[in-house]
């Protein structure tokens, strides 16, 4: 071959090695009319070109499957520690994620010329579905990721990292599995896969390699992966093009569906067929119809009802036996309708043996299947009027008091909440029953329902109109349809003016019946109270509370007098003074006057001493010595209130708050993780659990959780421009501004604006900016970090006068704050950050001289110690608390979104002092 | 004082200054490269020898970004350098690829095994360690006609390098560096599918 020659063929061959057939046959014999030797090498090259496949697109030492080594970095940012398994499901890897730290899983989606944007579109569409399922028995699916190198991009997805076997290997290690071992997976898998199907989302291929143990015995935890994405990461052999085809066959046969198998649509009941088929093989140790060939197995299932377990299994529990084989009805409509349902059915009867069961929460599970089978459910309807849905997300909304009376209003204020705590004490409350905690209602005005079901994540409100009438209270209470607020069911509870304590009990009784709900042992507050109180000290009680329900300053100052005259009336009245002390703590909370907080401790002191068992007196003491800095003894104080109450929703939430402050993060995250998974419908939880990712800057755990908190709550504005400020921080402006647009059409709200303008600064925007800000002073004008962000917009817009106006208003509110908590650090570096932005410098070092303790090393604080020393020209100080801030965790993002670091990033010594540190912190 | 944080000295500032030189085309700081990254390389190779390797392959691109990312330090930002050094590392990796399968090929048959540096960190199928003999076997005879294709071949074979990155270093546009790599992958697919022929 000579260079020229080589040229030649080059030449013809770029023309000609796009087309095709004919088309290419006579371009060919135009080019080399005069030389048919030309010819016949090139079309031999061109038949090479159209074998060869994707030779040498893999880069030569990718490895024996192209596997990943040990410290290679995926997408800049997932450093690969190990690998962990291959097989159908492409390559599993632990990473360690340098940008948020903790380890995840990653899985290789393989490289195929297939994946067109449409296909990835929709793949995108389905991780999107499968990370809104968030239950402790479903592993989380974070991100799509994309890595480009040569030979192609990397497609992968991140998810939660599970240690463990699978049930495929155990199976495969001991084969039939133990009875309570099977029984614990069993119920966790169905509570994975209701989780699944409640959010929308299909498994698809469900089967024992895509279940995780953790564990073993009755104390298995099983964790279910994969959700809707495994026909995604069908493995390099399989062509593209089946495993992307809609309804195709893909993965592996042996534990699909008979529609599965035939190519027809799926639904709720095919993942349930599959849970069978596990059923199955857990009981029994194999599939049924089990054969050399997969598809002689597979045919068998399409042509035959497959042999019952006990045929094998002789002792198998019946209800077991009759279960599995409803899963495995090769009609899909035959089938139980959800895993609820199956859960229900295998534990329902099997009470009595080996899984001991409650046997109130075995009768309330019987009776969810009886409202949702259909001729059952006719025959209800008729006799108990409108069904009831077998879900029940309950909201109990303030009660409303016919006539102006304050201390009438306040009462009935009181009971719902009374009611509300009551109800979330019933037994058998779980996954598909459970009450909105009282403090995402406890801000609506009583009587109005508008929006309660889509801004609180309800389908069932409980509402009530308390009158005096005659001497006698009437309450007229309802059970409505949270969208259509139709009347379900309604009751009317009279009792004597002077007989309210038995009003409580009554209520909850009556709406538990009204409900179906198994009925309550006794109102919690009375279980309290184990001598009667003094006449009219309950009465003053129960007035009190309602007041002090309600959060208001003023609400607050009229709680005490009230509580204060019942304790008057009964000094020995341990719930009453203890409750007095939450009112004085709030008080302190409030005025920050330290008279109050010695009040305070001195009542949940001498509650305790009345009644050691009084959760509430616990409570008053942790709040009281959170307040004074002992953090550690606030942690025992709850987690105490929380063993002798732990049904108590509020006092959890006080826990986890209180765990998070004492740096005991792991405890924080397990409680707000626990209640997500007891209700994980109900957008409070995600909206907790995210929160508290949000403040330790996980933005990428933090995004979803606020994102499902939004569409379970759709009209909550909270949820909206929470998850608009994740989207803020993580730059993500686009998403960002759409999101906050919406929660301000919802509702108006300080937060809503203040983080719009955030974004439209960062977009540069200024003046837009600083107009939405504006309406948040005008919303919160109490709040100093609203002044200071309007002040910084009006910076930017160019407008000196109007933003000196809002330093100056922003340094008043901090002062006023600071007068009363002078340690508190933010206040501090808002005081610095203010003075910096008016040119007093030596005032901005003074305050920044002030900070002290841990969390003056947070990030944010850093972040923002960083700001007031550019703004005062100390550059190196300014640079040096950036890289200990990206260190400990600041996103880079956020320097860059940062206008006022502009300057400081143009400077060389930027690259090398922050910028770097997220590659070396790898 | 943009240059703080770099001491003289420091290997860093050696490979940034070096990959500038590379960049305007001269030849002698590819020569003075090479040392410096077969180094690097090799480190990193008995590094992961030590460590996890069980079960692991060692990646080109994964091992010569770390070399990459450990010489130049802070200096890495930069997406041209980065594919220079990759660029000049492909050639390493070449190097040391064949040797490494010829050696096993020497083991394999009882001969004496010649000693290579980065023997343990690669773990090849039979079939690979063949592939990466016979391509560089047939680059040779490519090299003597078409020296641009085969440094393609050798950037993105070898070096790991996309074609956004080959076109860089080779100053050429990412459209001629894909034309050329398929009509190269046609001859080659060529070449080695007839030597097996021949072989069996």
């Amino acid at each position: 071959m000579t260079p020229e020659r080589w040229d030649r063929m080059k030449e013809i061959f770029a023309t000609v090695s796009n087309l095709s057939g004919a088309d290419r046959e006579s371009a060919l014999a135009l080019a080399c009319e005069d030389d048919p030797e030309l010819k016949s090498e090139l079309r031999q090259l061109l038949f090479q070109h159209d074998a060869m496949g994707c030779f040498l697109d893999g880069a030569a030492a990718s490895g024996v499957s192209g596997r990943l080594a040990a410290g290679f970095i995926l997408a800049e940012r997932y450093r690969i520690v190990r690998f962990i398994g291959a097989g159908g499901m492409g390559d599993v890897y632990e990473a360690e994620d340098t940008e948020l730290k903790g380890r995840i899983a990653i899985k290789i989606i393989r490289a195929h010329a297939a994946w067109d944007d449409r296909s990835l579109d929709r793949f995108r569409r389905e991780v999107q579905l499968a990370r809104h399922v968030t239950h402790g028995s479903v592993c989380r699916v974070f991100d799509i990721g994309h890595h480009q190198q040569a030979g192609g991009e990397i497609i992968f997805l991140t998810m939660e990292l599970v240690p463990g076997e699978t049930l495929a290997a155990r199976m495969e290690r001991i084969g039939r599995i133990a009875q309570q071992e099977t029984s614990a997976i069993a119920m966790e898998l169905c509570a994975a896969l209701g989780a699944a199907h409640r959010a929308g989302v299909l498994h698809r291929d469900f089967k024992p390699g895509n279940v995780m143990l953790i564990g073993s015995g009755e104390k298995t935890h099983a964790v279910v992966m994969d959700f809707g994405v495994a026909r995604w990461l069908g493995d390099g052999s399989t062509s593209a093009s089946t495993a992307l085809t809609e309804g195709g066959i893909f993965g592996t046969p042996a534990y699909m569906s008979p529609e599965q198998i035939q190519g027809k649509e799926l639904s709720v009941a095919s993942d349930v067929y599959s849970l069978g088929l596990v059923l199955y093989e857990m009981a029994t140790g194999a599939r049924p119809f089990r054969e050399q060939s997969q598809w002689g197995e597979v045919l068998k299932r399409l042509t035959l009802d497959p042999p019952e377990p006990r045929a094998t299994v002789f002792d198998l529990d019946p209800a077991w036996n009759r279960t599995i084989m409803r899963c495995l009805n090769r009609d899909p409509s035959c089938r139980y309708s959800s895993t609820h349902e199956v859960s229900a059915a295998l534990q329902g009867t099997s009470a009595g043996r080996g899984i001991r069961q409650h046997p109130r929460i075995a009768a309330f599970a019987a009776f969810v299947i009886l409202v949702s089978s259909g001729a059952v459910f006719a025959l209800r309807s008729k006799i108990f009027g409108p069904s009831l849905p077998a879900e029940k997300h309950l909201a109990v909304l303030p009660f409303k008091f016919d006539g102006g009376d304050p201390a009438n209003q306040a009462r009935a204020y009181g009971l719902s909440e009374s009611l509300t705590e009551d109800l979330s004490r019933l037994p058998g409350l779980g996954a598909s029953t459970w009450v909105v905690p009282w403090r995402a209602v406890r801000d609506r005005p009583p009587g109005d329902e508008s929006h309660a079901g889509p801004s609180l994540g309800a389908n069932l409100l409980v509402t009530g109109e308390l009158e005096l009438r005659n001497g006698r209270l009437r309450l007229a209470t309802k059970i409505e349809d949270a969208d259509s607020l139709k009347t379900l069911r309604s009751e009317v509870i009279e009792v004597p003016e002077a007989g309210i304590t038995s009003m409580e009990d009554k209520l909850v009784e009556r709406v538990a019946a009204m409900l179906r709900l198994p009925a309550p042992a006794a109102s919690h507050q009375l279980s309290q109270i184990h001598d009667p109180p003094s006449p009219g000290a309950y009465e003053f009680y129960q007035e009190g509370k309602g007041y002090l329900q309600r959060r208001t300053a003023e609400d607050n100052d009229q709680a005490i007098i009230l509580l204060e005259r019942a304790v008057e009336k009964d000094p020995k009245f341990a719930l009453a003074i203890a409750t007095l002390a939450v009112a004085y703590e709030w008080r302190y909370h409030n005025t920050k006057d330290i008279q109050w907080l010695e009040k305070a401790r001195a009542a949940s002191g001498q509650a305790m001493s009345l009644d050691d068992k009084l959760s509430t007196a616990y409570v008053a003491a942790g709040l009281v010595l959170q307040d004074s800095g002992d953090l550690q003894g606030a942690v025992r104080a709850l987690e105490q209130a929380g063993s002798l109450d732990p049904a108590n929703e509020e006092i959890r939430n006080l826990l986890s708050v209180a765990y998070d402050q004492a740096g005991k993060l792991l405890e924080a995250e397990t409680l707000l993780k626990q209640a997500l998974n007891r209700s994980p419908a109900n957008w409070v939880c995600y909206n907790d659990l995210a929160a508290f990712y949000y403040r330790h800057q996980q933005y990428a755990l933090a995004e979803p959780l606020f994102r499902a908190a939004t569409e379970l709550a759709p009209g909550n504005p909270k949820a909206f421009y929470n998850l608009g400020g994740v989207y803020a921080v993580e730059g993500k402006n686009k998403e960002a501004e759409a999101i906050l647009l919406q929660a301000i059409a919802i509702r108006p709200a300080a937060g809503a604006y203040s983080n719009l303008g955030t974004v439209l600064r960062s977009e540069g925007r200024y003046a837009d900016s600083a107009a939405m800000l504006e309406k948040a002073v005008e919303l919160a004008p109490n709040d100093y970090r609203l002044w200071l962000n309007l002040g910084n917009a009006y910076v930017l817009a160019d407008n000196r006068e109007q933003a000196d106006k809002a330093y100056r208003r922003a340094v008043e509110e901090i002062q006023r704050a600071l007068a009363l908590s002078p340690r508190d650090n933010q206040l501090l570096e808002a005081l610095a950050l203010n003075y910096a932005n008016l040119r007093q410098k030596n005032n901005a070092m003074l305050a920044l001289e002030k900070l002290s303790g841990p969390s003056a090393q947070t990030p944010d604080v850093l972040f923002n110690s960083a700001l007031v020393y550019e703004l005062v020209g100390e550059r190196g100080r300014a640079l040096a608390a950036l890289q200990t801030a990206v260190r400990a965790g600041l996103p880079l993002a956020r320097i860059q979104a940062t206008s006022t670091f502009d300057r400081l990033r143009a400077d060389t010594r930027y690259n090398s002092v922050v910028a770097v540190q997220v590659r070396l912190s790898k | 004082m943009s240059n703080e944080m770099a001491k003289d000295g420091n290997p860093s500032h050696a490979i940034t200054s070096l990959l500038a030189e590379l960049r305007k085309g001269n030849k002698e700081a590819e020569k003075r490269l090479v040392p410096l990254i077969y180094r690097e390389l090799h480190r990193l190779a008995r590094h992961y020898m030590r460590g996890e390797r069980e079960g692991h392959t060692l990646q080109t691109s994964a091992l010569v970004n770390e070399a990459y990312m450990r010489l130049a330090g802070e200096h890495a930002v930069d997406w041209k350098n980065r594919a220079h050094f990759f660029g000049t590392a492909a050639h390493v990796m070449r190097r040391v690829l064949v040797d490494h399968a010829r050696a096993r090929d020497a083991q394999k048959r009882g001969g004496a095994a010649e000693k290579i540096s980065l023997e343990d960190a690669f773990v090849y199928t039979e079939a690979q360690a063949w592939q990466v003999v016979a391509v560089h076997e047939a680059l040779n005879r490519l090299e003597q006609w078409d020296q641009r294709q085969c440094r393609i071949v050798e950037l993105r074979f070898f070096g790991g390098l996309n074609v956004e990155e080959t076109a860089e270093v080779l100053s050429l546009s990412p459209t001629t560096v894909k034309r050329e790599f398929q009509m190269a992958k046609a001859w080659l697919f060529g070449q080695l599918t007839r030597n097996e022929k021949g072989a069996s």
